[in-house]
C-alpha cells in the first residue's frame, strides 16, 4: 500500500468497516440463512460513492445514494433468494462474488481518500446499539424464530420470506454504509472487497460470537488489529480464514461463549 | 451460419463444440459439488480447492518439462488429497459438531474458510500454451487445438465412468441409500464416514480433472476467464438442474456452458454464470429435474 496511516487510524477504519459488513453478516444469519457474498453490497455502495465523489457530488449526497443503491441490490437479492432453502441461498450468495469480481473504481476517486475514520467508528457504534436493540424488537424476535424452526413461526403468524427480505435488506444496507464510508479511507481499494472483505466479516462474527449483536463488533476489534501487521492482502486474508476456520470447529460461540460460560459459574 | 464472439468469427460448428469442451468441464466440475451434497447433506464451499490444487501442480509440473500426461495425472492426484484433506481437516469436523450459534450453517463456514485461505496461498497457475499450440484438428472449417478435443474426450470419458460407478458400484448403491435415508443406510451398515471419504476423493478427482481440462482451453477463452469462472459455472449448473441430481447438475452444466457460448458478448460469462445461478435459485428451488433427486432430505 502506498498510503502512510498511523496504525490507530488505520486499526479504526478497519474496524469500522469489518463491523459493519459483520453486523450485515449477523443479521443474515440469525434469520437462518448463510450471506457468503454481503462484501458485495459494500463494493456497490463503494462505487456508487467514489463515481459521484468524482464527478464532484456533495460527499454527504454521495454517501447517501452509495448506500441506497446498496440496500436496493439487497432487497433485490433478498426477493429472489428468500424462498430458496438454506442451501440455496447460500448457493445463490455466492454469485455475488461475480459482482465483487467485476467492480472497478472510477479515476479520480481515490484523490478525495483523506477522510478520519470517526465517521464509520461512529457508524458502526450506532448499528452495534441498533442491533442490539433489533434483536429485542418484535421483528429480531420474529427473524430469530424464523431461524431457530421455519415451520413453527410460520404456525405463529410470521412470514418467513419477509423477515428474509428485511434481513437481507437491512444486511446490505449496513455493508452500504462501510462500502460508501470506505471511499475516503486513505487505503481506498475496491478490490479489496473480492473475498477479502467477507472473509474478514465472516471471520469477525465467528471470531467474536454469533449469539449476540455485540459479537460481530468484537470480532471486528481483533480482525482490526491483526490487519496492522505489515502483510499483504492474501497474506491477511489466509490469517482471517484460518482464524475463521479454527473458531468454527473449536469456539463456534466465539470469544462471546467463554465469557458467558465463566459468567455462569 | 456465422455469429460475432468478441473478436471472432464462430460458426454454428464451432459454437457446438466449444458448447460441448465448456459444457462437460463444468459438468465434470459440477458433480463434485452434487456428489458431497448427496453423501453428506452439505454444500462443499470448497469443492474448487481440488481444482487449484490440481491447476497448480499441473503448472510446476509442466514448468520442470514433465510430458502433459504426466503433468495431468500429477494434477488429479495432488487435487484427490486436497479434496480428502479438506473433508477430514475441514468438514468432517465442522459437520459431526452440531448445535451453537451457528447450527448447520459450520460446514459452509468452515468451507468458506478453507476455501479463501487455500485461494489466498495458493500459487499462480499458468496454461500449457506451447502445448497448445502443437497441433490442430481441422474440424467444420476450422482450427482446434489437439489438446483442447483430448481435454474434452477425456471430461466426457471422467463424466461417464463417474455415472457408471453411482449407477453400478456397491459405492454407488451406499451413496445413493445415503443420499435417500440416512439413517435407514446406516441402519443397513452403509458406513457414513468411509462413504463420506470415498465421496470426498471421487468428487475432488471431478474437480481436478475439470480443472486440467480448462488449462487446456483455446486461447479466444483465455482473457475473459477469472479465477472464479470454473466454480461459478458449476455452482449455477447445480442451482439449474439441481443439487442432488447428477443428470440434472450435467444438463444445467451444458444449458450455463451454451448460454456464455452463445451469448451476443464473450466478455459477460461470470455475469451470465451469476444470473442464472440467482434466477435458477428465484424461478426453480428444487432444481430442473427434482424427480431424478438422489437425496430427499434437502427441505431446510
Amino acid at each position: 500500500m502506498q498510503h502512510s496511516v498511523s496504525p490507530l487510524v488505520e486499526s479504526l477504519w478497519r474496524f469500522g468497516i469489518v463491523g459493519l459488513i459483520g453486523l450485515g453478516v449477523w443479521i443474515v444469519l440469525r434469520s437462518g440463512r448463510v450471506m457468503l457474498g454481503n462484501a458485495a453490497f459494500a463494493a456497490i455502495a463503494a462505487a456508487a460513492t467514489a463515481a459521484l465523489v468524482a464527478r464532484g457530488t456533495a460527499d454527504i449526497i454521495a454517501v447517501v445514494a452509495g448506500v441506497l443503491a446498496a440496500a436496493a441490490c439487497g432487497a433485490l437479492f433478498g426477493v429472489a433468494a428468500a424462498r430458496a432453502t438454506s442451501t440455496g441461498f447460500a448457493i445463490a450468495s455466492l454469485a455475488l462474488w461475480a459482482v465483487e469480481l467485476s467492480m472497478r473504481a472510477p479515476a479520480g476517486a481515490v484523490l478525495r481518500s483523506q477522510g478520519s475514520p470517526v465517521f464509520v467508528v461512529i457508524a458502526v457504534a450506532g448499528a452495534g446499539v441498533a442491533a442490539w436493540f433489533y434483536a429485542r424488537s418484535r421483528h429480531g424476535r420474529a427473524a430469530a424464530a424464523v431461524g431457530q424452526d421455519e415451520r413453527a413461526a410460520q404456525g405463529i403468524g410470521i412470514d418467513p420470506v419477509r423477515v428474509r427480505v428485511t434481513a437481507v435488506t437491512v444486511g446490505a444496507l449496513l455493508a452500504g454504509v462501510a462500502g460508501s464510508l470506505s471511499v475516503f479511507y486513505p487505503g481506498f481499494d475496491i478490490t479489496a472487497y473480492r473475498l477479502h472483505g467477507d472473509i474478514a466479516a465472516f471471520a469477525a462474527v465467528v471470531l467474536g460470537g454469533a449469539g449476540g449483536a455485540l459479537g460481530p463488533l468484537v470480532g471486528a476489534a481483533l480482525v482490526a488489529i491483526a490487519a496492522v501487521a505489515p502483510v499483504t492482502k492474501e497474506h491477511a486474508t489466509a490469517v482471517n480464514a484460518v482464524a475463521l476456520l479454527a473458531a468454527t470447529i473449536v469456539l463456534p460461540g466465539g470469544i462471546a461463549s467463554i465469557f458467558s460460560r465463566a459468567a455462569r459459574r | 451460419m456465422h455469429r460475432r464472439l468478441g473478436r471472432r468469427e464462430f460458426t454454428l460448428t464451432q459454437s457446438f463444440i466449444d458448447i460441448a469442451f465448456r459444457g462437460s468441464i463444468y459438468a465434470l466440475f459440477a458433480i463434485g459439488y452434487a456428489l458431497t451434497y448427496v453423501a453428506g447433506g452439505t454444500f462443499n464451499v470448497a469443492h474448487p480447492v481440488s481444482a487449484m490444487a490440481a491447476a497448480a501442480a499441473v503448472s510446476w509440473l509442466l514448468a520442470r518439462d514433465q510430458p502433459i500426461w504426466v503433468a495431468a495425472g500429477g494434477g488429479v492426484i495432488a487435487g484427490a488429497i486436497a479434496g480428502v484433506i479438506v473433508d477430514r481437516v475441514v468438514l468432517w469436523p465442522a459437520r459431526s459438531r452440531g448445535g451453537g450459534p451457528l447450527g448447520p450453517a459450520r460446514p459452509l463456514i468452515a468451507g468458506l474458510a478453507a476455501l479463501a485461505a487455500f485461494g489466498a496461498l495458493a500459487p499462480e497457475t499458468e496454461r500449457p500454451t506451447h502445448l497448445l499450440h502443437a497441433g490442430y484438428f481441422h474440424i467444420g472449417g476450422f482450427n482446434m487445438p489437439k489438446l483442447t478435443i483430448e481435454g474434452t474426450i477425456a471430461s466426457v470419458v471422467a463424466l461417464l465412468i463417474v455415472v457408471a460407478i453411482v449407477r453400478a458400484t456397491r459405492y454407488g448403491l451406499g451413496l445413493r441409500a445415503l443420499g435417500s435415508n440416512t439413517s435407514a443406510a446406516r441402519a443397513a451398515g452403509v458406513g457414513a464416514e468411509p462413504m463420506h471419504i470415498r465421496t470426498a476423493l471421487l468428487a475432488s478427482m471431478c474437480g481436478a480433472l475439470a480443472a486440467i481440462a480448462l488449462l487446456t482451453a483455446p486461447d479466444y477463452f483465455t482473457g475473459r476467464s477469472t479465477p472464479f469462472d470454473l466454480p461459478l459455472a458449476g455452482l449455477a449448473a447445480v442451482a439449474l438442474g439441481g443439487l442432488s441430481s447428477l443428470p440434472a447438475s450435467m444438463i444445467g452444466a451444458f444449458i450455463v456452458a451454451s448460454a456464455q457460448i452463445l451469448a451476443p458478448t464473450a466478455d459477460a460469462s461470470d455475469a451470465i454464470a451469476a444470473a442464472l445461478l440467482v434466477l435458477a435459485i428465484a424461478l426453480l428451488p428444487r432444481g430442473l429435474l427434482a424427480a431424478t433427486r438422489l437425496r430427499e432430505t434437502d427441505r431446510g
